[in-house]
């Protein structure tokens, strides 16, 4: 390849599968280069997309979108006329000049279309066309990779099990001392005990983001290797605090906070949470905590009242009213809000933040709710 | 389809004021199927807004399906009233056309989810609904034969009915741009409720961005202006309509509220008059300009200054205007290349702006941005010094009245960066570039112009800094970027290519940068002719590296033909011609080996 000859449908692609939060490296495109340079992807553009796919897909959803996003792509530029496969592994050239037959505009399929037969119509008829440049797969601002690295850094590591790894210190310290040649020392592998619990608010404002909650706790599930994972689901709240007469003991009728009344909420005794995302299973809240192990770490995934921008007093008081069961039950806790922080101000979870850390639902904002549970102290205006 | 009514312009309005206008056209893709879920909302995204223009976050999403347009229903679902539906559907036609449309339908249809598979009702409207977008008939005939035999069917007659009325309503393809035309005949309509219909029509329509508001504003106008009745509700709901559209119509419906037309003061009358005539002037330049009439775009916009310096001598609202239109002569002086002319039309829209910024702070975004353009100005005219020092005033102020995000903003901070390298600390430079690739990047987006701009900038000052590898490498990497967002004829894209020739002859690649020159010569030719100052000095490159690759007789040759071009078009004394001119006589020379060229 020559200086200025840039293969441009493959930089093309590669920004759009980027776009698409695909995370492809010098390294991924080396690959491809060297497999074309040895003669691979030159016979058809289908060839070409299967080379990519092979490359750069590393699960079926991937590979879904490498094959989606090739079919939107402008690869007319790419002269497959030029398939003369030698034995050398010469770099290809780059045809500015399209000798292929050029794609329609639309590149929707067309399949012989059925005239509507009496008797049969409870189905109204289909298009009659599929559209494969379109991507079915949704997209979500952190991909399962990026949400699986942040939470393996969640880790509780003891021995357990069967004594299968060689301790090699062990071993020789042994020979050393017996003089003769003993049996090597084997020690349990080590074990990831973390235990999660993930408070998921659900519809409402919360509705919006269904679809990326549900995708973060099956990344959690599937690759964050972490020993217990449960999910606990509520809608707004899981209950209510015991007293609300506490809100008239605040003598500041323009105040937005509880910190003068703090000391005397007790904490949520009667709420209840739900097993599944549609919430139709109940589960009393304090059975739940209950089944909780010693220092299980807790996330509440929720916009307090961000999302449509409310402030709530009362919403606040139950808020606090829950943290203090989760303290008095869990180990660390931190709030998760899909909600960014701009959209925080002058909304509950404003005020809530100021009891318990609580961070956006991105890259940076989970490191930093992980780096809490994992004991670093994360700093609150008051403690609840 | 059915006639927009109040409630769908009121809602429309108060949507664009909560949500930004490309959110806004997501919303027209929305509008297609009978509900959304997330999941669909999150494709239509995926599909049609992460390429740029159309360039919308995930948070998108949620800001839409939380705005008045949508509606929740349960299970996940949410639906918008049908007549927004409608208004929304047409902004979809006239943004995108019926490819577009297709596209969406087949997404619909492809787009398969529990939460309607579970409800044959549902299923069966999206999928008609998705239908009736790509072939209206055959969705129409297939709804007939199948309420004839209702009974077998597994939905019922109901769903027929309200199907049918479905389809009916909705907007069909070639009627969008029918509708202003079909609405404005009605304002005269003799009937109170037809006219208040119109009045709305035109009100949904006009709030779909991008729209020409002025059939809309000059219809509910004329309807104001001719109707004695200012207490009537057709009237009243035309005045709020204009106060919608913004200016002039706002200051216009100000001044009619709360009379009739024979109560108005007769100068007011003359007044708005004359604003409206300036406003048409600036439309006019505005589409001169784009239609490359350069010298009518610059007469009509001084013929608007007249009237608006007119009117502000007794009208001090009126100054911004003024300072408006003198920002816009200015920047159509120096497309004529009249740049001393320019500055002294830009000086004065400064001084205007600046004198009511102390008691408007809402024009002091348009003083920064006039500020730049003086600064700017000032730099072509190698006034540098007083340009940097302008720049480096303009950008705490810009920070702090636009905020570090503005594009404007952002573009003080590269001329800043351009002249420090220009005056020779180009590791400081790129160090400004590389800070403002970052902020650029995140906020224009990495296709923005201006982001491949900077880009361009941090190869040159990495190729001034003593990297000129390094430099290929990124001009390399930003060129086919370039092509695709600007075009391959684009003066910017000409320019990355000539930089890419000049640094792979200074990476110590000769016979690469005479193959590129020679490439880049007859684009450049033929995008800005062959007697360009940039085409002679690519010619003279061509001739130099040709000597470079050992060739010293064709270099000769080529030196000798450039000259006359040279002394023609640049002058004896320019100094491309004396370096051409040295050349010459080195190459002339007995032994070429021991000359500078080697």
């Amino acid at each position: 390849m020559t200086i200025g000859d840039v293969p441009q449908p493959i930089v093309e692609l590669g920004r759009q599968l980027r776009l698409r939060r695909l995370p492809l490296g010098i390294e991924d495109y080396n690959a491809l280069w060297r497999a074309l340079a040895a003669g691979f992807g030159w016979s058809s553009h289908e060839e070409l997309c299967e080379l990519c796919v092979a490359l750069w897909a590393k699960s079926p959803e991937e590979a879904e979108l490498v094959r989606a996003v090739f079919r939107r792509s402008v690869l007319d530029d790419w002269n497959v006329s030029q398939a003369r496969r030698t034995s050398s592994a010469k770099a290809p050239t780059y045809a500015t000049e399209s000798r292929v037959p050029r794609l329609p505009d639309d590149s929707a399929e067309h399949v012989p279309q059925a005239e509507p037969v009496r008797g049969l119509h409870t189905i109204p008829p289909s298009i009659g066309a599929v559209d494969r440049s379109l991507v079915m797969i949704p997209q979500y601002p952190l991909t399962e990779r990026e949400i699986a690295q942040a939470w393996r850094r969640l880790r509780r590591t003891i021995r357990s099990g069967p004594a299968v790894e060689l301790d090699v210190a062990a071993t020789v310290e042994r020979y050393g001392r017996h003089g003769v040649a003993t049996p090597p020392v084997l020690v349990p592998r080590r074990r990831n005990t973390a235990k999660l619990l993930l408070l998921i608010d659900r519809f409402g404002s919360m509705t919006p983001y269904h679809g990326y909650i549900d995708h973060v706790v099956r990344a959690i599930r599937n690759a964050g290797r972490i020993d217990d994972v449960r999910e606990a689901y509520f809608h707004d709240l899981p209950g209510k605090a015991a007293d609300h007469r506490i809100l008239e003991q605040i003598e500041d009728p323009f105040c937005l906070d509880l910190d003068a009344v703090l000391p005397m909420i007790g904490p949520m005794h009667d709420g209840s949470v739900y097993e599944d995302p549609e919430l139709t299973v109940p589960c009393p809240l304090s059975v739940a905590l209950s089944q909780l192990a010693k220092g299980t770490a807790t996330v509440i995934i929720s916009d307090a009242g961000a999302a449509r921008r409310y402030y709530d007093m009362t919403r606040l008081l139950d808020t606090v009213a829950l943290l203090k069961a989760l303290q008095a039950r869990a180990g660390a806790v931190m709030w998760i809000n899909p909600v960014q922080p701009e959209g925080w101000p002058r909304t509950t979870a404003d005020q809530i933040r100021r009891y318990i850390p609580m961070y956006p639902l991105t890259r940076e904002g989970l490191d930093r709710a992980i780096d809490g549970l994992r004991g670093r102290p994360a700093p609150v205006e008051r403690l609840p | 389809m059915t006639p927009p009514c109040g409630m769908a312009a009121q809602r429309l309005a108060e949507v664009r004021r909560r949500i930004p206008d490309n959110v806004l056209r997501l919303a027209y893709h929305a509008a297609l199927p009978v509900v959304v879920d997330v999941g669909l909302l999150n494709l239509l995204r995926v599909n049609f807004f992460l390429d740029p223009p159309d360039v919308l976050p995930f948070e998108a999403e949620a800001a839409l399906l939380l705005s008045p347009l949508c509606r929740e229903i349960g299970q996940g679902l949410y639906e918008m009233p049908p007549e927004i539906r409608n208004v929304l559907l047409i902004g979809l036609q006239t943004s995108y056309g019926d490819k577009r449309i297709r596209q969406v339908a087949l997404l619909l249809e492809q787009y398969s989810t529990p939460a309607w598979s579970t409800q044959p009702e549902l299923e069966k409207a999206q999928q008609l609904t998705a239908l009736s977008f790509v072939d209206s008939a055959r969705a129409t005939r297939w709804l007939e034969s199948a309420s004839a035999d209702v009974e077998t069917a597994t939905v019922g007659r109901e769903w027929h009915v309200a199907m049918r009325n479905r389809l009916r309503a909705q907007p069909q393809a070639d009627e969008a741009p029918r509708e202003v035309v079909k609405a404005k005949s009605k304002l005269k309509s003799k009937s109170q409720e037809v006219r208040l219909t119109a009045v709305w029509a035109l009100a949904a329509l006009a709030q779909l961005p991008g729209t020409d508001i002025t059939p809309a504003g000059d219809a509910l106008l004329d309807m104001v202006r001719h109707r004695a009745d200012a207490s009537a509700p057709d009237v009243k709901a035309a005045v709020t309509l204009l106060r919608t559209l913004g200016r002039p119509y706002a200051d216009l419906a100000d001044a009619m509220a709360p009379r009739s037309r024979d109560q108005m003061p007769r100068n007011t009358m003359r007044e708005a008059a004359r604003q409206m005539a300036a406003v048409r002037l600036e439309q006019k330049m505005a589409a001169d300009q784009s239609a490359g009439n350069l010298v009518s775009a610059l007469a009509a916009i001084e013929e608007a200054i007249a009237i608006y310096r007119k009117l502000a001598r007794s009208r001090p609202d009126i100054l911004p205007d003024l300072a408006r239109s003198l920002n816009d002569k200015s920047n159509r002086l120096v497309d004529l290349g009249r740049r001393n002319e320019a500055l002294a039309a830009i000086e004065e829209a400064v001084a205007i702006y600046r004198k009511v910024a102390r008691s408007r702070p809402d024009v002091r975004p348009n003083l920064a941005s006039s500020r730049n353009d003086l600064a700017r100005l000032l730099s072509s005219l190698d006034r540098t010094n007083e340009a940097v020092r302008l720049y480096q005033d303009l950008l705490p102020d810009q920070e702090r009245v636009l905020g570090p995000d503005d594009p404007d903003t952002l573009a003080t901070r590269q001329n800043i960066a351009l002249w420090t390298g220009k005056s020779g600390q180009w590791a400081k430079a790129l160090r400004l570039f590389r800070a403002l690739l970052a902020d650029q990047e995140r906020v224009l987006g990495p296709d923005h112009p201006d982001t491949l701009a900077t880009r361009g900038n941090i190869a040159l000052s990495t190729g001034e800094s003593g990297r000129p590898t390094e430099a290929l490498g990124l001009l390399v990497e930003l060129l086919p970027d370039r092509e695709r967002v600007l075009g391959k004829d684009h003066p910017d894209t000409l320019v990355t290519r000539r930089n890419i020739a000049f640094w792979a002859g200074e990476s110590g690649q000769p016979a690469e940068a005479l193959r590129l020159y020679q490439k880049l010569l007859p684009d450049h030719e033929r995008v800005f002719g062959p007697d360009h100052l940039n085409a002679l000095a690519i010619r003279g490159n061509i001739a130099f590296w040709t000597s470079k690759c050992g060739q010293h007789g064709e270099a000769l040759r080529l030196y000798r033909e450039l000259l006359p071009d040279e002394v023609r078009v640049l002058g004896p004394d320019h100094h491309n011609t004396m370096a051409t001119r040295q050349n010459i006589a080195i190459l002339e020379g007995d032994d070429p080996e021991t000359n500078f060229l080697h």
